[in-house]
């Protein structure tokens, strides 16, 4: 087997500020062979392509292509060993034809640099006929659909030559007739002796498409085998692990009903929500990457509009209505993306606290800095938010310390329904804790939070309630303890699991 | 921890002044070391009013643009709006019309077009820059279409008054400078709109998710700089006793140079009207340097452009 591969991982690890995302991971692929990678949102996967597409620096271990150990891989060095990656986002340039596009860097030059376009087009619809595409070498891509793009850049791929293509959910935005016409693709990849790594959380495709699976979790390899010799069931306990001891957020206090959305759906995104938070209430909600979750906290929490249904903050109709007044009504999103929109990064600590509460620090139309101090050096300390002073730009701080910081500007608003998106991701294992110590600290004021996380034992531990989602609906609300993670993780795959 | 030895006045300074100022200040005192060496009269009572004077204009002009760029904004056309303010009061005067309204009405113009780029700013998706590029040169038509071309001149004493008048040894209109920075001071600093300038430059999507209405406020800070545009006209044209359908050209450049010179970034968030006085004084005192060394106007050009871009570079340098 070992002349035969032309891959091989050893003991590779990657930590991002100090958290292992990546711990010792072996790796293989054999001409022809196509590889999958399964596991849940944040096992590693995507840090590993990423690593071996070289966008990513690895620490320690070693990578072998084609018999060659590579002490170091730029997205250059990977690409000249004939490593290609097809990401989700299509890496076309759209107003040039398909032809170009798939020579694109090593077009037929005649004297003085000019182009030889006959060849060009004859060479493109060679390798399109290869591959039995059915595509005019002289169409622009952008006239293109979402699937013949992805059929455009497989042959890119191959010909530059690749030995390895890695695909990254390759089918997320595909119809069944687009998947069944890439399978035949990477059929004829198979054929030319390309090894394919096939990255997807559809169970269905992978025991179709691949011939053997590797399953990481926590940033382990936690189960190789050949794909005939193993069942959808020893895959998903691979992904999920074992139970763990469950501390979980006792149930006292949920008392009256805070807020309330009534079969609210958008068109192509969600359909049909239905959510009861009451006060004191975590209620997580689970799902891939995918599943419409960000989009639909994103619109209980007036962002973004809706359809059709209802959403009521303590009675009150808050659909349609301004965001400056929904947030006035007591209802905040803390988004994912700190840097991006949650924080004023090149603000301070107690400007980014006073943010949302101007008036609260203000007589008429003056701030009145000492009460600005006074309260944010108060949130600074419960929130126990590591800065130098309140002065300190925000942008100097830790993921937990901006994390913390996007909480402390609700709290100063005195709101009552937090909605939060990965509250934790990216943060260290102890602002992880605090932050779930605030989670609860809230709760017990009777206070109310909708919680978005990729994360099992999150959600395991902290809510009281976790609603499932899966292509834009809630299929399943399930109530923990009682509740397994297989449950839960089969609910957002797929019901096929959970009929056995 | 901060230390708590340190003096307040030194935390009061730090506060006012950025670090990242002070490569200007050192260059701006380093000029005045060497012209002061070099022209015997630079240093002289006479020419510091002279300077103050000169940059009075530019200086009342870029403190609206301060704010207007801390939060993210920019106005191209601030240099034809002096003409079009010009003009029309320059006309109303001529026609013999009691000179307050005219003032009145040239403020009140630069306020509207204030409001017309910022309801274009805020309303579209275009890039500001884009937008009052286009409304800078729509205004310049105006301007000449108002005049036919040709300029009024003599605008009579009593609105010559301004930018003659005297308050003991000190020109009224580098008062009005001052009252003008102090004024942009307090706002950005003491006020719900100055955060809001910050707020909204820093990160727009976050400032209007926290509940803040963005897009008013845009338009809020286009007419602030606009009624300061109308201001700076009112300053220049009763300097010049005239109005020229062309005399604002290049102060649009020059108050962005300022204001960046000063260390406010064109993406916004950040900045101080201390930095823009900085700015402000350093192009003045090189125009004014470089004339009392009797060096060609052309190597004025020269030399103010590639101070602007030692100053941008130099901030790049220290941000990161």
């Amino acid at each position: 087997m070992n002349e035969q591969t032309i891959l091989r991982i050893h003991g590779v690890s990657k930590s991002f500020s100090g958290v292992r995302v990546l711990s010792d991971v072996e790796f293989d692929l054999k001409p022809g062979e196509v590889h999958a990678i399964v596991g849940e949102n944040g096992a590693g996967k995507s840090t590993l392509i990423k690593i071996l597409s070289g966008a990513y620096e690895r620490e320690g271990g070693e990578i072998i292509v084609g018999g060659k150990s590579y002490e170091l891989l730029t997205p250059r060095i990977a690409q000249d060993a004939g490593i290609v990656t097809i990401y989700q986002e299509r890496n076309l340039v759209p107003h040039l034809s398909v032809g170009e596009n798939i020579l694109i860097g090593n077009e037929p030059k005649g004297a003085f640099g000019t182009m030889k376009w006959k060849e060009l087009y004859s060479r493109a619809g060679e390798i399109l006929k290869n591959l039995n595409l059915k595509l005019d070498p002289q169409a622009t891509v952008h006239s293109l659909g979402s699937a013949e793009q992805q059929a455009v850049e497989i042959a890119k791929a191959l010909y530059k030559n690749a030995k390895i293509v890695i695909m990254d959910e390759p089918t997320a935005s595909l119809t069944r007739a687009e998947i069944d016409n890439l399978f035949d693709l990477i059929e004829e990849l198979k054929k030319e002796k390309v090894g394919v790594i096939y990255i997807s959380h559809r169970l269905d495709e992978i025991f179709r498409i691949a011939d053997r699976v590797t399953v990481l979790r926590d940033g382990f390899k936690v189960l190789e085998r050949e794909i005939k010799a193993i069942n959808k069931d020893v895959l998903v306990k691979a992904m999920v692990g074992e139970e763990l001891t469950i501390t979980h957020v006792e149930k006292v206090g949920i008392t009256d009903e805070l807020f309330e959305a009534q079969g609210v759906g958008r068109e192509g995104a969600f359909w049909d929500i239905d959510i009861q938070l009451r006060q004191g209430e975590i209620i997580g909600i689970s799902g891939m990457v995918g599943s419409g979750r960000t989009e639909v906290v994103r619109a209980l929490a007036g962002i973004d509009r809706i359809d059709r249904g209802r959403i009521l903050l303590k009675g009150h109709e808050i659909q349609g209505k301004a965001l400056d007044e929904i947030i006035r009504l007591g209802i905040c999103f803390v988004p994912e993306d700190r840097d991006a929109i949650g924080l004023i990064s090149a603000m301070s600590v107690a400007g980014n606290t006073t943010l949302a509460s101007l008036p609260k620090i203000s007589r008429g139309p003056l701030l009145r800095l000492a009460s600005e101090r006074e309260l944010s050096e108060t949130f600074v300390k419960t929130l126990n938010i590591q800065a130098k002073n309140i002065h300190q730009e925000v942008r100097f701080l830790s993921g937990g310390n901006r994390q913390k910081v996007m909480v402390a500007k609700w709290l100063c608003k005195g709101i009552e329904v937090f909605i939060m998106d990965e509250p934790t991701q990216g943060v260290d294992v102890g602002a992880r804790e605090e932050i779930h110590r605030i989670m609860k600290h809230l709760t017990d004021e009777g206070k109310a939070i909708l919680m978005v996380s990729s994360d099992l034992d999150e959600l395991m531990n902290m809510s009281h309630r976790i609603a499932v989602m899966r292509g834009g609906h809630i299929v399943k609300i399930l109530a923990t303890p009682e509740t397994t993670r297989e449950e839960v993780l089969s609910f957002a795959i797929g019901k096929s699991i959970s009929q056995q | 921890m901060p230390s708590e030895n340190q003096s307040v006045s030194s935390k009061m300074f730090r506060r006012i002044i950025n670090v990242q100022q002070w490569g200007i200040i050192i260059v701006l005192i380093l000029l005045v070391i060497i012209l002061g060496v070099s022209s015997p009269v630079f240093l002289s009572a006479r020419n510091i009013r002279n300077i103050l004077q000169q940059v009075s204009t530019l200086g009342i002009l870029s403190m609206g643009m301060t704010v207007l760029m801390i939060s993210g904004g920019i106005d191209l056309s601030v240099g034809s709006s002096i003409s079009v303010v010009a003009v029309i009061v320059g006309k109303l005067l001529k026609a013999g019309v009691p000179v307050g309204y005219p003032i009145i009405i040239g403020l009140l113009i630069g306020c509207v077009i204030g409001l017309i780029n910022g309801l274009l700013a805020s309303k579209t998706r275009a890039h500001p820059f884009i937008l009052t590029l286009g409304t800078m040169t729509l205004f310049q038509g105006v301007a000449i279409i108002i005049t036919e071309g040709y300029p009024i001149t003599d605008l009579g004493d009593k609105f010559e008054w301004i930018g003659g008048a005297t308050v003991g040894k000190i020109p009224f209109i580098v008062i009005l400078f001052f009252v003008v920075m102090f004024f942009c001071f307090f706002v950005l600093k003491y006020t719900r709109l100055g955060r809001k300038a910050y707020a909204i430059g820093g990160n727009e999507y976050t400032t209007y998710l926290a509940g803040i209405k963005v897009r008013l406020y845009k338009v809020v800070f286009y007419v602030f700089c606009g009624f300061l545009t109308g201001l700076a006209s009112l300053v220049l044209s009763s300097r010049i006793s005239s109005a020229i359908p062309t005399m604002g050209t290049g102060f649009e450049l020059q108050s962005i140079g300022a204001v960046v010179i000063g260390g406010t970034p064109l993406t916004g968030g950040r900045g101080s009207v201390w930095g823009t006085l900085t700015g402000v004084l350093l192009l003045g005192i090189i125009a004014n340097g470089l004339n009392l060394l009797h060096v060609e106007a052309s190597w004025q050009y020269v030399v103010t452009g590639a101070v602007i871009i030692f100053a941008v570079i130099l901030h790049e340098h220290r941000a990161q």
